[in-house]
């Protein structure tokens, strides 16, 4: 390599910069502060689930171990801190494996649909006309039909699984990002430094994604924040419903489902069984809320108009 | 010899409105080496000519009719009939422009010496590939010795965490072609200019990142659109002085748009005098101003502002070009028109030698109207 090449200091790359200023931002409102600690605590969680709950060895981990076959939930003990629901399914296990399974539907299920977005929207915005039309009217007739009973649809046909709950939730969310970069590209792209990228003699695909695109991405991610916990909470909708992960399977939806014979307690005590609920209702309120504060957050963070130093 | 010839060119542009007549049957030559100012109106179709000339009239309008010639060591390129990927590679190194305002020309999310870096590396790729090799060492020097079809530079190219070997030398080469590039447009202390972004500069320094950028590829042709009309009086004059200095010696042909007289009268050579899509006078700058022949040449030099002289004012404003007016444009605004002026459009017409005028005033070619 040849050694005339300049290394910029750590302090003064631009990303060094940049995560800075982010956490100055974070630091300086309450709630953000409050949603970056709640997704810190569920990415400990995950990252820590073998030793917080550790697996039965030669098993698969996101199988709940069950300790019995009884089908009233036996309620917490020492042994099992959040008891035991239908089936005897350890809720504490549940719970913490169920974290690693919700940040995987969360994050595949945003990248693709953002994927897809991204590109049916910059491609519409960009090139108009005729390819505009088409692609926006398919947007319309997904946006027409309601997301989860569409995400239903998707996963029935697709067969019953967590990775097909996955792609169900790409194909229903990305329309929402192609509205979003069409409108960013629309705007932008009469800009006089795109004329100027032409003038140059940039490529179609150059003066897209160098010039354009950069320049029209932000509300999107902020958007896709806030869609992370939505994401979560269609997925988890779907397993209540009995068409997402399949029985035993660690995941918050799941468990939730699981409770459903209980809810209403025994005659004389409405919350006999309060553990088999309540305990998977906070990890997905708590998840969802998290993501919400933290894309508020990065609404602030990102919004290019602020001054950055 | 002329670098460019337009002719007969109609450019459209298809609105709600209707059929909006830019530009509407445009000869222009433009002379190699020459500065020549286009002056007119805002709405005279001075900058759609000159996009036009570049064949990139931006949508919704289209030429309609009419061939743009671009000449270069004797080979012709037509330009209206040439396709748009082939345009492409003139564009930039053959033809470039500067835009009106330098701040909005400026891509916001890029370093300033990075936007000039990009025009560089699309069209110089190989001088800088060149250079890069002279300095290179290892496995960089190895690489980049190979051709192009070399499946082993094809890999590296493209590969993460190898592609620097290929990339890192030419862009260190392109890095010092934009200092240098800096320096010669007169800014202060390139080196850091270069990592700025464009909102930490003033107007006058962005305009000359501008012009950097137009300048990269050593364009035959540079077209200036109103480059100094939003700044303050003083860097006009800077940014003036550098564009005239920079034209000696880089030896481009300059096309210079502008509605200010004494610009015009300070940079150019020859005149074009734009009216509603049409091109009215064209002479040398000295005998447009000693005498200028078209009603509307006249009207706009005495509304120059100057001491002991009442500004005089031309009645009427630009005509809307989707409805343009019968016969000759400008009639129903000139204090001389005739009956013929409403009913045929003059011709552009040489008079005198290198002197042309398209009015009934002088000759009796015209046009009958469709």
């Amino acid at each position: 390599m040849s050694s005339s090449i300049k290394r910029v200091p750590i302090r003064e790359r631009f990303w060094y910069k940049e995560l800075v200023f982010m956490l100055k931002r974070i630091r300086e409102s309450p709630l953000s502060l409050i949603g970056t600690s709640i997704i810190l605590f569920f990415i400990l969680l995950a990252v820590l689930a073998p030793y917080i709950a550790p697996p039965r060895p030669g098993r698969d981990p996101f199988e709940i171990p069950r300790f019995g076959y009884v089908p009233t939930p036996s309620p917490p003990s020492p042994e099992h801190p959040f008891g035991l629901t239908e089936g005897q399914y350890d809720l504490f296990y549940g719970c913490v494996w169920g974290t690693i399974t919700a940040f995987r539907v969360g994050f595949l299920g945003v990248s693709g649909s953002l994927l897809i977005g991204i590109l049916v929207g910059a491609l519409a915005g960009y090139f108009g006309g005729l390819l505009d039309d088409i692609l926006m009217r398919i947007v319309d007739i997904v946006f027409a039909i309601p997301g989860l009973i569409l995400a239903m649809a998707f996963v029935i046909a697709l067969g019953q699984s967590l990775d097909n709950v996955i792609i169900a939730l790409m194909l229903v969310g990305w329309p929402t990002y192609a509205r979003l970069v069409r409108a960013g590209v629309l705007q932008v792209k009469v800009e006089d430094y795109v004329e100027a990228a032409r003038a140059m003699g940039c490529s179609h695909s150059r003066i897209l994604f160098k010039h354009i695109l950069p320049n029209s991405i932000f509300s999107v991610f902020i958007v896709a924040t806030l869609d992370m916990g939505s994401m979560v909470l269609t997925a988890s909708a779907l397993s209540f419903l009995g068409i997402g992960a399949p029985l035993g399977y660690a995941d918050w939806g799941q468990l939730i489902a699981l409770s459903r014979n209980w809810l209403l307690g025994v005659p004389g005590d409405p919350f006999a069984y309060w553990y088999t609920y309540t305990y998977p209702g906070i990890f997905i309120f708590m998840f969802v809320l998290g993501w919400n504060l933290l894309g508020d957050a990065f609404r602030d963070i990102l919004d290019p108009t602020l001054r950055r130093r | 010899m002329n670098v460019i010839e337009a002719r007969d060119l109609y450019v459209r542009f298809y609105t709600y409105e209707g059929v909006v007549k830019a530009v509407d049957g445009v000869d222009l030559d433009v002379v190699s080496g020459e500065t020549l100012g286009i002056v007119g109106e805002t709405g005279s179709g001075k900058s759609v000519t000159t996009y036009a000339l570049m064949n990139m009239v931006p949508p919704p309008g289209k030429i309609t009719r009419g061939r743009v010639i671009y000449r270069k060591k004797g080979v012709e390129y037509v330009l209206t009939e040439m396709p748009e990927n082939e345009i492409r590679k003139l564009r930039g190194s053959e033809l470039a422009r500067i835009f009106q305002d330098p701040a909005a020309a400026l891509n916001p999310v890029y370093k300033v010496g990075d936007q000039v870096a990009e025009a560089i590396l699309i069209h110089r790729l190989d001088e800088m590939k060149k250079r890069a090799l002279e300095s290179a060492k290892g496995f960089s020097r190895n690489i980049l010795s190979r051709s192009e079809d070399d499946w082993l530079v094809k890999f590296v190219k493209r590969m993460p965490l190898l592609r620097r070997f290929y990339w890192d030398p030419i862009k260190e080469e392109t890095r010092k072609e934009v200092v240098r590039l800096l320096s010669l447009m007169g800014i202060p202390d390139p080196e850091r200019v270069y990592s700025m972004y464009p909102h930490e500069l003033s107007g006058g320094m962005q305009q000359r990142i501008v012009i950097a950028m137009a300048l990269s590829c050593n364009p035959q042709v540079l077209i200036a659109d109103e480059p100094t009309t939003n700044l303050d009086v003083t860097v006009e004059a800077q940014i003036l002085e550098l564009i005239k200095d920079l034209k000696e010696k880089f030896g481009t042909t300059l096309i210079y748009i502008t509605h200010d007289m004494g610009v015009i009268a300070e940079v150019s050579d020859r005149v074009a005098v734009m009216y509603a899509g049409n091109i009215v006078e064209i002479g040398d700058v000295y005998s447009i101003f000693k005498e200028p022949m078209h009603p509307y040449t006249k009207g706009l030099l005495e509304s120059i502002p100057m001491p002991g002289r009442p500004i005089k004012d031309i009645p009427g404003s630009v005509p809307n070009l989707v409805n343009p007016p019968q016969g000759c444009r400008f009639h129903p605004r000139c204090e001389r028109a005739m009956s013929i002026c409403s009913t045929r459009k003059p011709k552009l017409v040489q008079v005198r030698p290198g002197r042309w005028v398209a009015c009934f005033l002088y000759h009796s070619e015209g046009v009958e109207e469709e």
